[in-house]
């Protein structure tokens, strides 16, 4: 570049005449080009020309003077030209049913008067507009310069500012005589406005685009012509008269929604309503109101009187929830979400509701007969007085059993119920579905008797009818009960059930061992290692028992002893303190208020224990077995010698069973052995040979004589029940259609308890509680040393609540007792009272 | 010894004996110029390398070290000997000197105690703007020198000779210091500076040592003196690492000085800076080598509120500026902390503010600090409209690297200005201005000093522009980043803040500026929780981000 | 009407330039003048009777310039002779092509 002839050339002004950039002959040309645009003439311009022009004269420093002779130039064309045709469309006719709201005109005539009055207005604006656009592009150096320097605003705002200023704020005048308050164009325009938007609502067929070109207008003019964003005229006039004329029509339909008393059309209604607005909002006004508007919808029509609807009878949310309303709750839920985040209204109806519905469950099993007319699942019945009322009855126990099961149904299906218009209707909402669970975990403690409801219909699935069943079939009850189990309060107490329940389940192989186990998985997983740990060990027991069963059975065989009346021996060795206290014999014992008292084996027997014992003390030394007669069980083999007498029939012939009876079954039954026929024992000399605890041989007794299937002892006298006075002997004259016969077990049947036995549980649960409560105690004082009560107290609860939930008074007097057996001390933190922990 | 680092002492040890002191000094410079063979005026051969050929007989090369504190050249200092100046090492802060010749003192570069012990009585003398002293030499004011003076050689006055002398006498000698402290300097032709990017360093010839090149490390004292810009050929001078104004009359930094790569310590302090070129933060930035910097007193303008939330700046500065290179924590460099930003000035060409915000220019001579309103991070004020009518959005995050050509108006201007005709062109728009838009004049004129003072970069997407259109200030702190605790966690270390004569933590305004309105600051989405307090507090910042600057008392 | 794709602009000393309508398009002076009603809109011929042929050449240049480059980064600058510059100055704003607009910087 350096080595061009680089001197700077000036600008070479063409040769013309120099008053042709002067700003008098500049502005000649602009004025009639002003004049030809309003007359849409500028086809014939050349708009180089004028920019020229324009360019020139902001370049001579009159930018200002451009400026000013523009804008009034405009005023005066608006006076002149554009003012007359608006004033024309202004009839008083118009200003009457606009502004004084004059009902003797027909929504028709109403109509079509406005919709000719903004065709006016839309036409001078978009006449005016297209001008303004056109002038502010050949004046477009001015704006680019003049106007940003001298912080005037630009030329087409000032302009489009005139529209403002001389058609919509114009008071025509003399025109508003006739009424008693002044009145501008922009009045009317927005009465007009709105009218149409209410006649659109109530049904009417309205020209939408002229309204939205309406509403686009006030949405390009400003209040200034500075035209900051917030003040466009559609948002400082418009709007506001738009929201409040749309809260008046809302809440007057609100109101008639309300008389008609219909929840359902009213949800309709209202999702109809907003949809409407939406659209509204999109087509004929602007979305800057949507929000708005909306809410205004949400305030009127939903909030103001929600609850009245909800409450409504036949068609409030009680109706749709029992009905399986889903649509309606489905459009409840939309609407509420919309108005309420917490959805307090919905959430606090739904769990009124769970509470009532669980709260039914209750009083219906109350009211239920199960074959019995008092069936005595409530426990404040005597179950004696229902035995004896029926005398065909399902026993007490079986009926209870019934009850729990209908119970658990109740509630799964109450469960169902919820949980479908959970996902159907809710969206799987989560504060509605903690709240709906709340309320279920609430009725369901409210039920004394839950836990164990919960743990006999657990058992009673599992011994009926799994087997055989698809894995689908075990899925669901396996559900079902963890379902059920997630639920309940006070989990020692359920536990404790269960593992009752469990106990025999396991003892009488009633079920199947992997739906158990899949069972304690999933309720570990629930629930916690701790909950689970004594059913584990069971399991544990269950497993080592049968290998230590095989193992001895072939150290006999080994042993070369071949006894002639061999006994095989299959063995449970259970761990004290995985298995239930009944189960164990002890329950029993405390209950009759006696010392471990253990039955009389059979000689026979007895060596086989002690060969037993002998055998299992070789790898364990130190051991104590304990038989329990109770928990087990025995296949006799019996012969029935030929009934003298009988030539044909199956008593003509000497018959061989196998009976499966319980161990103590077998004591009684081998009794009889040393027998001569026609003897008798009376039912105090078999618990004199035997020492079988009363119950327990009453019990046993009667599955040997009372039902025809297994009666191998003949009962004198015959009937239902065994006395302490009967007398037995054998029956010669049994016989079976099988060969192997399995004695009822009365016992080992699961039922409810009665009352009496359930204070036993009771309280014994709350021994156990409170040793809990003891440990609780003193590991955390262990730990912190000193704490105040109040912090003690609720440390402990934090500790337990997944447990049960600890009463406080209980509390209070495990410290208490803790401080006698001096574990704490009282002191004082503060004025707080305080324990300290002695070690 | 030989390597007596650049730094003056310490006030409390200014009497120690083995530093000359200041008439020791003058009374030395006759003697190096009557050694040298140079005329008054430099020529082709006065490359120091040159000399070494008639070494001999040459006083000069038997000394090693700055002129003011030379030693005998030990025969093998070039070779292991830490002491030499070629294995001279960076001062570092903060590290006991591992031999006993260095002094500790690196703070005060030039604390004026030393250089110029008469004038500055006190330990506090940084402290105050002292009026100049009565000059040495008196010399005749000369007139100032047109805008673009025609080069010359001739020292056109005596203090203008003394310069030129000393500076001479630097490059004969191949001595790295140069000091032309308290010489009245006030408008030195602007060339003599030029001259300083011949001084090399005399390599050690000595038998047995190996030859070896090294790098000038020029040190420049020009403190007490009358200048008001600073002199825009030094920017050039590569090999400048120490360079010293206190107690001038600059007003503004050139935002070229981060060209200034190999600066180590700069003292600013005593003068009339406004703020700072957003340029320095190159230096002061990871890539920078700065080690010293001295900054007050100056009349810095102030963020309006001090209590202003700075929440946002790390994410402001990710998302504006592109990722940084990390800090190196702990090392010795300056680094500066973001605390608040103003709100941005767009302007167009006629320097019209379009928005609210509007900054005085850098020379403005308001006698009282004046306070700049502040904007959140998490706002941007932006102009409603292009003066074309169509509306303007901020670019999104992540609008960083510009598009597009240049205006044909900043073409134009810039082969004006880089034809170095700017002068003629003003004088004819100034002589027919009727037909011509009254901006044109001014924008060129601007253009004109940017180029002069070597350029200036837009601070978003770094082109180099001669019309700025956006400006906003940032309030850094300056200081050094701690070690972080576990160099793997990716996390920095602490941040301390020097303690500035004005104490802690003051900061310090640098003044971005933007290539077009596209190169502004990157709105930072606010946090979704805030407390209510907060979200009051950030309104009450919004309006006053609004606000015009006011300048108070 | 189908548009034309090219305009043609044509300089005081009768020359003519025909350029793709998109890229003058960068003006805002030109947007004006093509969008409207205006004679130049419907001719697709604008005449500019105060600039001669060899500033309106380099105008041309720079619209094709600023079409080649309005999406590249790192454009290098047009070359301007310097004894035009001041001419182009004021082409540049009577086209409207000084910062900030759209043929200013980009935005």
């Amino acid at each position: 570049m350096a080595s061009r002839p680089n001197r700077i050339r000036p600008i070479r002004r063409p040769i013309m005449n120099k008053e042709a950039s002067e700003f008098e002959p500049c502005w000649d040309i602009l004025r009639g080009a002003l004049t030809d645009i309003h007359n849409k003439n500028a086809s014939r311009l050349s708009f180089e020309n004028l920019y020229r022009a324009s360019y020139k004269i902001v370049l001579k420093k009159k930018g200002e003077l451009l400026y000013q002779n523009v804008k009034s130039f405009e005023e005066g064309w608006f006076r002149t030209h554009v003012l007359p045709p608006i004033s024309e469309l202004v009839t008083s006719n118009l200003v009457n049913i606009a502004l004084l709201q004059n009902a003797a005109a027909s929504a028709h005539e109403r109509r079509q008067m406005g919709e000719r009055f903004l065709r006016g207005i839309r036409t001078t604006w978009e006449d005016h507009n297209t001008s303004m656009n056109m002038i502010a592009d050949i004046l477009m150096y001015l704006e680019r310069t003049y106007t940003a320097e001298a912080r005037q605003p630009s030329i087409f705002a000032a302009t489009i500012g005139l529209f403002r200023d001389h058609i919509l704020r114009n008071s025509l005048g003399g025109a508003s005589d006739h009424l008693d308050r002044p009145f501008v164009i922009f009045d009317i325009l927005n009465a007009v406005v709105l009218d149409l938007i209410n006649m659109e609502r109530d049904g009417d067929i309205v020209d939408r685009n002229l309204v939205r070109d309406a509403t686009s207008m006030l949405e390009a003019i400003y209040e200034t012509d500075d035209e900051p964003e917030n003040a466009k005229l559609y948002l400082t006039v418009f709007e506001p008269r738009f929201l409040a004329a749309s809260q008046l029509f809302y809440r007057i339909e609100c109101e008639k929604l309300l008389r008609d008393a219909d929840a359902s059309a009213w949800l309709r209604h209202a999702q109809r309503r907003l949809r409407e607005e939406q659209d509204r909002c999109e087509t004929t006004l602007s979305l800057l109101t949507a929000d708005k508007i909306t809410k205004v919808v949400d305030q009127e029509l939903i909030v103001a009187k929600m609850h009245d609807f909800l409450a409504m009878d036949g068609t409030g949310l009680k109706s749709m929830i029992d009905n399986d309303r889903h649509e309606d709750l489905s459009i409840l839920y939309h609407l509420i979400s919309r108005v309420d985040k917490s959805k307090s209204a919905l959430k606090a109806s739904l769990q009124t509701r769970v509470m009532d519905l669980g709260l039914d469950i209750e009083q219906s099993l109350r009211d239920t007969d199960f074959t019995a007319p008092a069936a005595p699942a409530d426990a404040d019945e005597p179950a004696e007085g229902a035995d004896k009322a029926k005398p065909q009855p399902l026993s007490a126990a079986a009926q209870q059993t019934a009850a729990a099961i209908k119970w658990v149904d109740e509630v799964l299906r109450l469960k169902d119920k919820f949980d479908t218009l959970s996902t159907t209707c809710f969206e799987n909402d989560l504060v509605l579905q903690s709240a709906v669970t709340k309320s279920f975990s609430d009725f369901i403690n409210m039920f004394s008797r839950s836990s164990e409801f919960v743990s006999l219909f657990i058992d009673d699935s599992l011994k009926r009818g799994l087997k055989g069943k698809s894995d689908d079939d075990v899925e669901v009850v396996l559900q079902k009960a963890v379902v059920l189990i997630r639920y309940l309060a006070d989990r020692d107490l359920f536990e404790r059930y269960y593992q009752k329940h469990l106990a025999r389940r396991l003892l009488h192989q009633k079920s199947e061992t992997h739906v158990e186990k899949e069972l304690v998985r999933r309720m570990k997983a629930e629930l916690g290692n701790h909950f689970t740990a004594k059913f584990e060990g069971m399991f544990r027991d269950m497993e080592l028992s049968k290998d230590l069963s095989e193992n001895y059975r072939d150290h006999v065989r080994n042993l070369g002893d071949v006894d002639t009346k061999k006994v095989e021996l299959g063995i449970h060795v259970l761990t004290t303190n995985n298995w239930p206290p009944e189960v164990m014999g002890r329950g029993a014992a405390t209950q009759e208020d006696r010392g471990i008292v253990n039955c009389i084996f059979p000689p026979s027997i007895k060596r086989l224990q002690d060969s037993f014992f002998s055998y299992y003390l070789k790898d364990r030394s130190g051991r104590i077995l304990t038989w329990v007669a109770s928990a087990g069980s025995a296949d006799v083999k019996c012969v029935f010698p030929k009934v003298p007498g009988k030539e044909t029939g199956p008593l003509s012939k000497e018959r061989r069973y196998e009976i499966n009876v319980s161990t103590y079954g077998m004591i009684v039954l081998d009794l009889f052995n040393h027998l001569a026929d026609g003897e008798s024992l009376s039912f105090e000399e078999i618990q004199a040979k035997t020492n079988i605890p009363t119950l327990d041989l009453v019990r046993t007794l009667s599955s040997l004589s009372i039902p025809p299937k297994s009666r191998v002892l003949a009962k004198e006298p015959m009937s239902k029940n065994v006395k302490t006075t009967d007398r037995f002997a054998f029956n010669t004259s049994f016989a079976s259609k099988t060969i192997k016969i399995k004695a009822p077990v009365i016992n080992s049947s699961s039922k409810v308890e009665d009352s009496d036995e359930r204070k036993q549980t009771e309280l014994k649960n709350d021994q156990t509680r409170c040793h809990v409560v003891d440990a609780a105690i003193v590991r955390i004082m262990k730990q912190r040393r000193e704490l105040t009560h109040t912090q003690l107290t609720s440390e402990v609860i934090n500790q337990l609540v997944g447990r049960f939930n600890p009463d406080v008074g209980m509390i209070k007097r495990r410290i208490e007792d803790l401080l006698g057996r001096e574990y704490l001390e009282r002191i004082e933190i503060g004025d707080a009272p305080a324990y300290r922990y002695l070690a | 010894m030989a390597d007596e680092p650049t730094l003056p002492t310490l006030p409390a040890r200014r009497s120690e004996p083995s530093f000359p002191t200041k008439r020791l000094k003058r009374s030395r410079v006759p003697d190096y110029s009557s050694t040298s063979s140079d005329p008054a005026f430099f020529s082709s051969d006065d490359d120091p390398a040159l000399d070494n050929y008639q070494a001999h007989a040459r006083r000069k090369k038997r000394y090693v070290g700055a002129w003011f504190d030379q030693q005998p050249a030990s025969s093998d200092s070039a070779l292991g000997d830490d002491d030499t100046p070629i294995s001279y090492p960076a001062p570092r802060r903060n590290q006991v000197p591992d031999h006993p010749q260095k002094r500790e003192f690196k703070r005060q570069l030039d604390s004026g105690v030393w250089m110029d012990t008469d004038a500055c009585p006190t330990d506090m003398d940084d402290m105050i703007d002292l009026e100049p002293r009565s000059p040495r030499f008196r010399l005749p004011q000369p007139a100032m020198p047109s805008p673009l003076p025609a080069p010359s050689r001739k020292p056109n006055s005596l203090w203008d000779f003394n310069v030129q002398e000393v500076i001479r006498n630097c490059v004969d000698n191949g001595l790295e210091r140069v000091d032309l402290t308290g010489l009245e300097v006030e408008r030195v032709p602007e060339d003599r500076f030029e001259l300083l990017s011949n001084i090399a360093p005399i390599p050690n010839v000595a038998k047995d040592v190996a030859f070896e090149q090294r790098d000038p490390r020029i040190q420049l004292f020009l403190s007490n003196n009358r200048l008001s810009r600073l002199p825009p050929p030094l920017i050039n001078v590569e090999h400048l690492t120490v360079l010293s104004l206190r107690a001038n009359r600059l007003v503004e930094l050139p935002p070229a000085i981060c060209k200034m790569k190999n600066l180590e310590a700069l003292n600013v302090a005593q003068n009339k800076l406004r703020m700072f070129p957003g340029g320095l933060l190159d230096l002061l930035g990871p890539r920078g080598k700065l080690r010293t910097f001295n900054f007050a007193p100056n009349p810095f303008v102030m963020p309006r509120r001090s209590g202003a939330s700075s929440f946002g700046a790390d994410e402001y500065e990710r998302l504006t500026f592109g990722p940084q290179p990390p800090v190196d924590a702990g090392c010795s460099a300056l680094t500066t902390k973001l605390q608040f930003r103003s709100g941005v000035e767009f302007t167009d060409l006629s320097r019209t503010a379009r928005t609210k915000v509007c900054f005085p220019s850098a020379a403005f001579n308001t006698t009282g600090r004046t306070a700049i309103g502040l904007e959140p991070f998490t706002e941007l004020a932006a102009p409603a409209k292009l003066p074309t009518g169509e509306p303007f959005s901020l670019p999104n995050a992540g609008g960083r690297g510009r598009r597009g050509p240049k205006s044909l108006f900043e073409a134009a201007m810039r082969a004006c200005v880089a034809s170095g005709k700017a002068y003629f062109v003003l004088q004819m728009l100034e002589e027919d201005h009727m037909h011509y838009p009254n901006y044109v004049a001014p924008t060129l004129r601007q253009a004109d000093d940017i180029h002069r003072d070597g350029g200036l970069w837009c601070a978003v997407c770094g082109r180099d522009t001669l019309v700025p259109l956006t400006r906003w200030f940032e309030f850094r702190q300056i200081g050094t980043r701690e070690a972080a605790a576990s160099p793997e966690s990716g996390e920095e270390g602490k941040f301390v803040a020097m303690g500035g004569e004005q104490g802690e933590g003051m900061a310090v305004p640098f003044l971005r500026s933007g290539c077009s309105w596209d190169c502004v600051p990157v709105k930072v989405e606010p946090e979704e929780e805030e407390g209510g307090e907060e979200c009051e507090e950030e309104e009450d910042e919004k309006e006053e981000a609004g606000e015009e600057v006011v300048a108070e008392e | 009407m189908a548009q034309s794709q090219y305009v043609t602009l044509v300089s005081s000393d009768g020359y003519e330039f025909v350029v793709l309508r998109e890229a003058v398009l960068v003006s805002p002076t030109m947007k004006g003048m093509l969008r409207s009603q205006f004679q130049e809109a419907q001719t697709g011929r604008c005449t500019f009777p105060e600039i001669s042929a060899v500033v309106l050449e380099m105008v041309v240049d720079y619209f094709h310039y600023w079409y080649r480059n309005r999406d590249k980064e790192d454009v290098p600058d047009i070359e301007i002779p310097v004894e035009m510059c001041l001419e182009l100055l004021l082409a540049a704003a009577y086209f409207g092509l000084e910062p900030p607009s759209r043929g200013g910087t980009t935005w």
